[in-house]
């Protein structure tokens, strides 16, 4: 079969295969990691970051750097945008639920309707990536099924195919939709992380305004809205004011 | 010039005290009017001289009248009153309400006398009681206490001997005041008597004030005071600041003191006016028991001005400073900052109250500690109050405590003055005990699992890619998605077409019929070399038969020499051909039967097939 080596191309394409230059920095930040020296980890993982690389083990990495720094807010920040590489990895998972204990405010979330949740978990199963991937596979599979098919004499063989392009046909745009989805999730810059240690949210974006309530450094909110020097928030538990536009990092 | 009342009664050096009484509220009359009923009664009609008789005037249905007016008590001393109680009572949603005045009263000599009526204005409306009828018996009440003819006839001379040569007077340093500004009240006694001894027997109630007895030496200090000619010796018994809580006409109560008078004995001088230069040593002095009472002293309230009112204002009158300060600008977390409020001036402080500190919703804010440090010294209540706000930060950062007002309003410059604290900033740095914030909510689970640390780092060797690099945005993610679809389409063109070439069965048969033709021949031919006639002249006629079947596309069973002749003369086949193939054919056919053939005749047969073959294919290609 030609599959591996065109999932080979993908790969070879889409992961611009950085050369061992980054691959080497990132093993010289993991030591002084592993030596304890978490400042001059923290500048290096920072390093590659700012030279425009990522993926999910770095930024998970770097999550921990400032877990061990104290720096909470920096922390979660990094273990969002690792999540959203890859949303199934279980450390990741468990490292950002520790640092959303030790955040002050412990904020409710309305729980969605089951199927809006299920439809949620269903597309953060993978990311947007592995969805295309998906999507290529099964349009290959619908092609090929359908060929035999359309070759095949036997009744059975007919029968078995037909039902496998069906299923693919069915499969792939459900993948289609879900990589839709899952891309929008992850250039969505509609979600940030409050960085500012305690800040007031206001009923207008006016600092004479009345105080709605108090959010610390930690807090996962979601962007509504902005006018100059202001955003509009919304929190999980579905309370939304203003709070100063430098009060937080979008993930 | 003022107008003393002297009241007196001569009494045993031992006041004899009636502590208890009951009111016993019976209303003799009333008229209703508007629901609003204004009557007055008495505890005992009968009573003996000495005695105390209690009246109550109430007032049932409002809850509050206006001028009430007592009637002159003239055949009675009043020893207390009026005392204004209040009443409402809430039944099934309608307030009911009602007023009494009640005295006390002690008659001056026996017999019966009326009680006038009192009146009262309630919503313009002029109420009256209906007087009532007291009868007063001789002492028998008191048999302690016998009165003998001699002893009252010289009970009222030693009031007419004492004359006004003694009593108390109230004064104060202004008659209209705005509420909450302060009044110095003063109760004197003017005497031209010896006094030997004196006690305050009735402290004024002074209500609707807040008082604050201000310091007199306790040793009374005479001093010489001319009233209406006459010379006194005056001292200052009680000196007292009085802040009013209401406005209106406000009653400075009596205040009564028992003194012991040191009266000459009359036996020995009959002289009226000897007695004021005698020397109690030498003369034959007589001790009197005299009660003296002031005249009760009205003082004007004015309401603060209604214009301008600062918003904070909360009822501080006088003349005030105002001091903030914080312990220290820089501390860490969960460690206490205490805020120092201190107002200090003169005025009501005591009922000022505790500025409206707003802190920052990240501080805890406890209720302030209140600690007042006044004189009483002077004439002014003065000194200060301090408010200490303990705060506690519970998060890192930078906190501002806003500026806050306080208001009073200012009694010589006649306005509202606001003062403003300056604003504080404070630091707040993160304590040592790190992320043990005081959090509501966190079950033991979660205690259990602040514990736990987090999981290590990731190593290995992993891909980079550049961040945004997506498949789905990569021309690879179309290509790979498009070329399927393509190469299916491809794949089903392909089909069909190979599909339909299979299905042209005819034009299949019209391309092989010579090659199956030439095959069999070939066969034949083998036959022909091993003399095998019948089967040679079987499979050229199987040849010629096969061929013309394929190239008409007929099945052979609807086919025969005549239908050949026919069909290959319409598709335009010469006719020597037609008739060397029915030749051939027929000959093929007689020679299968026929019992020798030669060779040479079967070659001839042989060449002559492959010919009419390759020539009926040319004309029909």
């Amino acid at each position: 079969m030609r599959w591996p080596a065109i999932v080979c191309l993908f790969f070879s394409f889409i992961s611009i295969c950085v050369a061992d230059e980054v691959a080497v920095q990132f093993e010289q930040a993991n030591q002084l990691y592993r030596n304890g020296d978490f400042q001059q980890a923290a500048s290096m993982y920072e390093q590659i970051v700012k030279n425009g690389y990522e993926n999910a083990p770095l930024l998970y990495n770097l999550g921990n750097v400032y877990f061990k720094l104290h720096n909470i807010p920096a922390a979660i920040l990094n273990y969002e945008r690792a999540k959203r590489l890859a949303p199934r990895d279980e450390d990741i998972a468990y490292n950002l639920r520790l640092c959303n204990l030790r955040i002050v405010d412990k904020i409710d979330a309305i729980p969605p309707l089951f199927f809006v949740e299920w439809w949620h978990n269903f597309v953060n199963l993978m990311p947007s990536d592995e969805w295309g991937l998906l999507v290529i596979i099964l349009l290959w599979g619908v092609v090929l099924s359908g060929a035999v098919f359309l070759v095949s004499r036997s009744f059975m063989l007919r029968r078995v195919t037909f039902a496998i392009s069906f299923l693919s046909i069915l499969v792939c745009v459900i993948s289609f939709t879900g990589m839709i989805q899952r891309s929008r999730i992850e250039q969505s810059d509609q979600q940030a992380i409050v960085f500012s240690q305690s800040v007031a949210v206001k009923s207008a974006p006016d600092t004479q305004s009345t105080d709605l309530f108090v959010l610390h450094e930690g807090v996962k909110v979601e962007l509504l809205d902005g006018v100059a020097g202001w955003k509009k928030i919304r929190l999980p538990d579905g309370k939304v004011g203003w709070m100063p536009a430098d009060g937080f990092q979008v993930i | 010039m003022e107008f003393v009342e002297i009241s007196g009664t001569r009494e045993e050096i031992t006041v004899r005290r009636i502590g208890l009484f009951f009111v016993i509220a019976i209303a003799f009359s009333g008229f209703h009017l508007f629901a609003q009923e204004f009557s007055a009664s008495v505890d005992k009609n009968q009573i003996a001289v000495g005695d105390q008789l209690g009246v109550t005037f109430t007032l049932n249905g409002s809850s509050g009248g206006n001028n009430f007016r007592p009637p002159a008590f003239n055949d009675f001393l009043v020893q207390s009153g009026p005392n204004q109680s209040t009443s409402m009572q809430f039944i099934n949603g309608s307030v009911s309400a009602s007023v009494s005045y009640s005295y006390v009263l002690q008659p001056r000599a026996e017999g019966k006398f009326a009680i006038g009526p009192a009146t009262i204005e309630v919503g313009g409306k002029k109420l009256s009681t209906q007087p009532i009828t007291i009868e007063i018996s001789k002492g028998a009440a008191r048999p302690n206490q016998p009165r003998t003819s001699g002893q009252q006839a010289e009970s009222q001379d030693v009031g007419r001997q004492i004359g006004d040569n003694l009593f108390l007077k109230v004064t104060v340093d202004k008659a209209r005041v705005y509420m909450g500004e302060q009044i110095t009240a003063t109760y004197k006694i003017y005497t031209r008597v010896n006094i030997a001894n004196y006690a305050v027997s009735k402290v004024p109630a002074l209500t609707g004030f807040w008082s604050e007895d201000l310091d007199v030496p306790k040793q009374i200090q005479l001093t010489n005071e001319v009233v209406n000619g006459k010379q006194y010796r005056v001292g200052v018994l009680k000196k007292v600041a009085l802040f009013p809580q209401r406005s209106g006409t406000l009653d400075l109560d009596p205040m009564e003191a028992e003194c012991v008078v040191q009266l000459q004995n009359r036996r020995r001088s009959n002289d009226f006016f000897d007695q004021f230069f005698n020397d109690p040593f030498f003369g034959n002095v007589q001790n009197v028991n005299y009660k003296v009472r002031n005249e009760p002293l009205k003082v004007a309230v004015l309401p603060l001005p209604g214009e301008n009112v600062p918003p904070g204002f909360s009822g501080a009158v006088g003349r005030y400073s105002m001091d903030a300060w914080l312990d220290k600008n820089q501390t860490k977390t969960n460690e206490a900052v205490t805020l120092k409020v201190k107002i200090s001036g003169r005025g009501n402080l005591k009922l000022i109250e505790a500025p409206a500190v707003i802190v920052p919703p990240d501080l805890d804010r406890y209720d302030p500690k209140i600690s007042d440090n006044i004189t009483n010294q002077g004439n002014q209540i003065s000194g200060s109050r301090t408010y200490e706000y303990l705060l506690i930060p519970r998060h890192p950062g930078q906190q501002t405590i806003a500026s806050f007002p306080f208001s009073f309003y200012d009694t010589e410059k006649r306005t509202y003055v606001t003062l403003r604290s300056p604003e504080f900033s404070l630091n707040v740095e993160q304590g040592s005990e790190l992320g043990l914030t005081p959090v509501a909510g966190v079950s033991k689970e979660d205690v259990k699992l602040l514990g736990e640390d987090i999981r290590f780092i990731k190593s290995g060797s992993y891909t980079f890619h550049r961040r945004g690099d997506r498949l789905m945005d990569s021309p690879m993610f179309v290509v790979f998605s498009v070329s399927p679809i393509i190469a299916f389409v491809g794949f089903v063109f392909f089909v069909r077409r190979r599909e339909r070439v299979l299905g042209d069965v005819r034009a299949l048969r019209n391309r092989r019929a010579r090659k199956i033709a030439q095959k069999r021949l070939t066969e034949a031919k083998g036959f022909l070399d091993a003399k095998k006639k019948e089967d040679f002249y079987t499979e050229v006629s199987r040849a010629l038969w096969g061929f013309v079947s394929d190239k008409l596309g007929l099945p052979q069973s609807d086919l025969s020499v005549d239908v050949i002749r026919t069909s290959l003369e319409i598709r335009g086949i010469p006719a020597d051909v037609i008739s060397k193939l029915s030749t051939i054919i027929e000959q093929c056919e007689y020679a299968r039967f026929a019992p020798s053939t030669d060779s040479m005749q079967m070659d001839q047969v042989y060449n002559e097939a492959v010919a009419i073959i390759s020539s009926i294919e040319e004309q029909m290609r």
